[in-house]
């Protein structure tokens, strides 16, 4: 067990390279970088280009590629992720200081998607073909279907005008300010998490119709256990291992949830700084928050793998 | 025996072609009645999308400044908005360009994705550990994500959006494609076409595409909703559809939220159009994958 996590882990850098280099090749790939944004020139206006090419020696990009993209990497394990291009200031301090929100958004969200999905499922596979089921399964698909910034949206809207009230705007820490923190952050995860709740009812749901088909489970009911006992001992522990699976598909949906909805709700995390940065061609924050990005996706699929094969014994054995 | 008088053996029409057709549509119809509900659906949509002009009753883009802002009425069924332009007209405008962004970027990524899927999955070896790799790094990256910095260095313009959306969607149509292929290789037809020495570009086209066909189409169905929502989600962060060519997505961007208080309808409608759609092809593809693999996890 041992060596299959070092192998997997040291398999996850090559992947986490690879992802740095690719959206760092994909922000190159066009004329045009972030000193037209700094100069804050107006379109049109003839800025001195000799003014242009000091500034990009400053902040360093007009050395070769690979000589960019080196040099950012082999900061790392040291602990730099490069200066931001906008403000000159290490990005890892920024992003440590919003990392928090998105990351309370997110936990929050996925929380209640399965704190809301896993039963909905459960009751769904139960109570099959009964109105519950269809209700559950009508309300999943409609959650699906619908886009979360028009969700957002839309409460958003609804608040203002049936009570004349906007969620805190500004940057709100639980600890700091939990009043003002929990009112911001409750409706972006709501929204979020309805989103990945259907996703969690529809999963368990159709795990648990499975698994209920199966032989051993007539066996258990034929031996004459209560039919509490048969769903709890049985059921419940097999069809739950496929829905870890789940978790790591969610963390995708997670993250672009995030992003989209720190725009709509302008919730300061790191989603809306990528976004931020992207705009503003900050090349630096950018790899650095694609790198962290894809390392909690990356992580989070480790994690799940690794507890999907200790949850099923068929698969630790070999 | 007599010669002279056949036995009249009454002739049983075989059944045409389209009358095959018309009963298992019909059948399909009476099993899944959520999944023929998703086709039309969608079949309302891409009418509306072909016969835009007929169902457009006033000019979408050219202001008409008497109407700034009114609610919903018979003149203008969906309201109009701050520019007064006919919501409705609007909202119908946005429909070709959602249908052609998500069909044609499906197609594309999903069509990507068998053929290299197929590749993997066949030759196995360094080929497939290779993109293997390649398809793992790509899926590190969340598929919006990776679409909004595409966006954002291809710049402006339908054809880029369409590569983002597409490129998407390659990685999963590639790794369920090579599953199918690698438990259609243990087949014997696949041997015994090797057997007789077929190359193999033969045997991939002539006996392995043919089998993964259902896998592939259910893959595909199952993309199209979440191409209309990368789709509606990039526009509406400004990195889509550029102007003019209207779309639902950034009909919701800008002026929507700026108005929504006193125009709450430009915030409800395009919302309503994006999830009509992706409800549609989510229903439709559920219901083929229930048709053609109920091993498959589905909603049955």
């Amino acid at each position: 067990m041992q060596a299959f996590l070092i192998r997997r882990v040291l398999a996850l850098i090559p992947t986490l390279i690879g992802a740095t280099l690719l959206v760092f090749l994909i922000m190159r790939v066009v004329p045009g970088d972030i000193t037209s944004m700094l100069s804050g020139a107006g379109p049109g206006e003839k800025i001195d280009p000799e003014e242009l090419a000091r500034l990009r020696e400053e902040l360093g990009i007009d050395r070769p590629l690979y000589v960019q993209y080196v040099t950012w990497l082999i900061g790392i394990p040291k602990g730099d992720l490069g200066d931001s291009l906008w403000n000159r200031m290490p990005v890892k301090g920024e992003i440590f200081h919003r990392f928090p929100i998105t990351m309370q958004m997110a936990i929050m969200a996925a929380t209640l998607g399965f704190l809301f999905g896993l039963p909905l499922g459960i009751v769904s596979a139960l109570r099959r073909g009964t109105w519950i089921d269809l209700l559950s399964r009508l309300v999943s698909i409609m959650f699906l279907a619908a886009p979360t910034f028009w969700l957002g949206l839309l409460v958003l809207t609804f608040l203002r005008r049936t009570f004349n009230w906007i969620p805190p705007l500004g940057f709100n820490l639980l600890w700091e300010n939990p009043g003002d923190n929990l009112a911001q952050l409750i409706f972006p995860a709501l929204i979020i998490a309805s989103h990945l709740m259907a996703i969690v009812a529809r999963m368990s749901r159709s795990t648990m119709l499975e698994v209920l088909r199966e032989d051993y489970i007539r066996t258990a009911r034929a031996k004459g256990l209560p039919e509490s006992t048969v769903i709890i001992r049985h059921v419940l522990k097999n069809s739950m291992i496929p829905v870890i699976t789940i978790v790591s598909l969610s963390v995708g949906s997670l993250l672009a949830g995030a992003v989209v909805m720190e725009r709509v709700f302008s919730i300061p995390g790191i989603g809306l700084y990528l976004l931020e940065s992207i705009t503003n061609r900050d090349y630096t924050a950018v790899q650095a928050l694609v790198l962290i990005f894809a390392a909690i996706f990356v992580v989070i699929n480790l994690l799940t793998d690794i507890t999907y094969g200790w949850l099923d014994p068929r698969i630790s054995r070999h | 025996m007599s010669t002279q008088t056949q036995t009249a053996i009454p002739e049983v029409a075989a059944p045409s072609k389209l009358s095959r057709y018309r009963r298992g549509a019909l059948r399909f119809v009476a099993k899944n009645p959520l999944g023929a509900a998703g086709l039309f659906m969608v079949l309302l949509m891409v009418i509306i999308g072909v016969f835009v002009p007929f169902f457009q009753r006033y000019n979408p883009i050219t202001p008409d400044y008497n109407h700034m802002l009114e609610g919903p009425s018979w003149t203008h069924f969906l309201g109009t908005d701050e520019f007064g332009r006919d919501l409705w007209s609007r909202v119908v405008g946005g429909t070709r360009v959602s249908l052609q962004v998500s069909f044609a970027s499906v197609a594309i990524g999903s069509v990507l994705g068998l053929f290299l899927g197929i590749i993997s999955g066949y030759f196995g070896g360094i080929v497939d550990d290779v993109l293997q790799r390649l398809v793992e790094i790509k899926l590190s990256l969340p598929g919006i994500l990776l679409a909004i910095a595409l966006m954002t260095a291809f710049g402006p313009g339908v054809d880029k959006v369409i590569i983002a959306i597409a490129l998407s969607f390659v990685g999963r149509a590639l790794r369920t494609m090579r599953g199918s292929v690698l438990s259609v290789k243990e087949n014997v037809y696949i041997e015994a076409a090797r057997a007789i020495g077929a190359s193999n570009m033969r045997i991939m086209l002539r006996h392995i595409l043919p089998n993964v066909m259902a896998p592939f189409l259910i893959v595909a169905s199952s993309a199209l909703g979440g191409a209309i929502l990368q789709e509606s989600t990039l526009s509406f962060l400004g990195l889509g559809v550029p102007p003019p060519t209207p779309s639902w997505g950034r009909m919701l961007s800008g002026s929507a939220s700026q108005y929504a208080m006193s125009a709450p309808w430009m915030v409800i409608f395009p919302g309503v159009a994006i999830t009509w759609l992706v409800l549609g092809f989510n229903l439709f593809g559920d219901a083929l994958r229930d048709v053609w693999d109920p091993r498959l996890r589905g909603s049955q």
